[in-house]
């Protein structure tokens, strides 16, 4: 509990007035005014009854320009989540004619070395997803951790040279996809480059400390690669990237 | 926000009783039990700790955690039990769930005969979070689907199965569950399938999971 000090010493002969006599009192005073130390308020004051009820928020902003709100969100007493998603869910896709089997899909986006859509930038996902990779959340001082989940699928592809005879390898050893978690435009995780060859769902835990705001922004964004070597040659199979079932959470924990 | 107030005497004024003890009986005045002389905002946030609860363990949050050392294999093209975490209770519209899993999975076969380009077109699993509803009922989906590949390839989609990577990984999942509608349930379900039901298996193992509810 704050001390309080007798600060003034009496002298001989000084005229006492009302503010000599008050003067030891100003600092219980001024605590009454608000400057209360934690101890000072009795441990019996608080119950659970006295807590304000945790809201469940809806609509929130899935995407930078607010035309989609599929983001939901829960606000307690301590802290506050928010999560948005993208489900693919059906599994009637057929990812080519020569096969037979379908499987989940199609991909909400695709990056393909045959057409013109090839992003070697780091691009926002949220061009293409409506929801599951950005969120737009008002914040309370204190840390923001969360959690990006994508679905995302890069074979390796083959490419021919010139020469002769022509040669058709596997390549691909230079094509990489790398996935980043930005908050307010800053880099705050990523997977590094991973290699072409395999379908993985990746999962980039992020924590960054945040002020009181109306809107902090959080998005999911990629970049991917693939190697030419030499400008004779063509891609029998093209380089192809595919993003599945995306999600994004966050937690706000207040200071 | 009440406050107490003091009004300082000017020079060369005699003390009055009234004046020494102006500020008690201010004080006295601002702290009568009266409602509104005292406001929320004179006591800061930052004075309440957990020692001021009148009981802090209600008021913490719910851990509970699943764990299974065995192994579980799945290998059909419908969804089935990877992991199962008992977990009766009323889940509302101001209720949140956390959940994550983590087993260790690895692909233990592949069978057949040759590998043909649906092999390398139909190779993934998948894992996907259910809840089962109390009362009975199907198991209700509530995460994403994930898809995760058990072979690597490096040409395109045309592939074959010679190609399929023996590995060993951990498979997060992660999903925070804020339903719109009180739902009563009994278990959280991290539920897998593959998309070659004939020729492919998948083992998890060291199944981790765990759920986080506030309790508040």
């Amino acid at each position: 509990m704050a001390k309080i000090y007798t600060h003034i010493e009496k002298l001989e002969k000084n005229i006492a007035n009302n503010d000599g006599f008050n003067e030891e009192s100003q600092q219980i005073f001024s605590e009454f005014n608000g400057q209360l130390a934690a101890e000072q308020l009795p441990f019996e004051g608080f119950d659970k009854t006295k807590f304000v009820v945790p809201t469940r928020v809806a609509n929130v902003p899935t995407r930078p320009d607010e035309t989609t709100t599929a983001g939901v969100g829960w606000v307690g007493i301590k802290d506050s989540y928010y999560i948005t998603d993208k489900k693919v869910e059906n599994f009637t896709w057929l990812r080519d004619a020569s096969l037979s089997t379908t499987i989940l899909g199609p991909p909400v986006e695709t990056f393909s070395s045959d057409s013109p859509n090839w992003v070697a930038a780091i691009y926002p996902l949220s061009l293409a997803y409506s929801s599951g990779c950005f969120l737009r959340i008002p914040t309370k001082e204190g840390m923001l951790k969360g959690c990006a989940t994508v679905d995302v699928e890069y074979y390796g592809f083959s490419k021919r040279t010139e020469g002769s005879p022509p040669v058709t390898g596997n390549f691909g050893t230079d094509g990489r996809v790398t996935l980043y978690v930005f908050v307010n435009d800053v880099l705050v995780g990523t997977t590094g480059p991973q290699p072409a060859g395999k379908r993985q769902t990746y999962q980039i835990p992020f924590a960054i400390p945040v002020g009181s705001s109306e809107a902090v922004d959080i998005d999911i964004r990629a970049s991917a690669t693939f190697d030419i070597g030499s400008n004779k040659v063509t891609f029998p199979d093209a380089a192809k990237v595919n993003f599945y079932s995306a999600q994004l959470w966050v937690r706000n924990q207040y200071r | 926000m009440a406050k107490t107030n003091y009004d300082y005497q000017e020079d060369r004024t005699v003390p009055t009783a009234t004046g020494i003890m102006s500020p008690f009986t201010n004080l006295k005045e601002n702290t009568d039990g009266t409602k509104g002389k005292i406001e929320g905002v004179n006591t800061r946030s930052e004075c309440i700790t957990r020692d001021h609860l009148d009981d802090p363990n209600a008021l913490g949050d719910t851990l509970t955690r699943g764990y299974i050392a065995s192994a579980v294999t799945i290998s059909t093209t419908s969804f089935s039990d990877v992991q199962d975490i008992p977990y009766v209770k009323t889940i509302g519209a101001t209720d949140m769930l956390r959940i994550e899993f983590n087993p260790f999975a690895t692909v233990t076969a592949y069978t057949g005969g040759a590998g043909t380009p649906d092999d390398k077109g139909a190779t993934n699993y998948y894992l996907q979070i259910f809840y089962t509803p109390s009362g009975g009922g199907s198991d209700v989906p509530i995460s994403p689907i994930f898809g995760y590949g058990t072979i690597t390839d490096g040409r395109g989609f045309t592939g074959s199965r010679s190609e399929t990577t023996t590995f060993y990984t951990r498979n997060p999942v992660s999903y925070i569950w804020m339903p719109a509608a009180n739902t009563a349930i009994t278990n959280i379900v991290l539920k897998g399938r593959v998309d070659n039901g004939t020729n492919c298996t998948v083992r998890f193992e060291n199944r981790q999971g765990f759920l986080i509810q506030p309790n508040y």
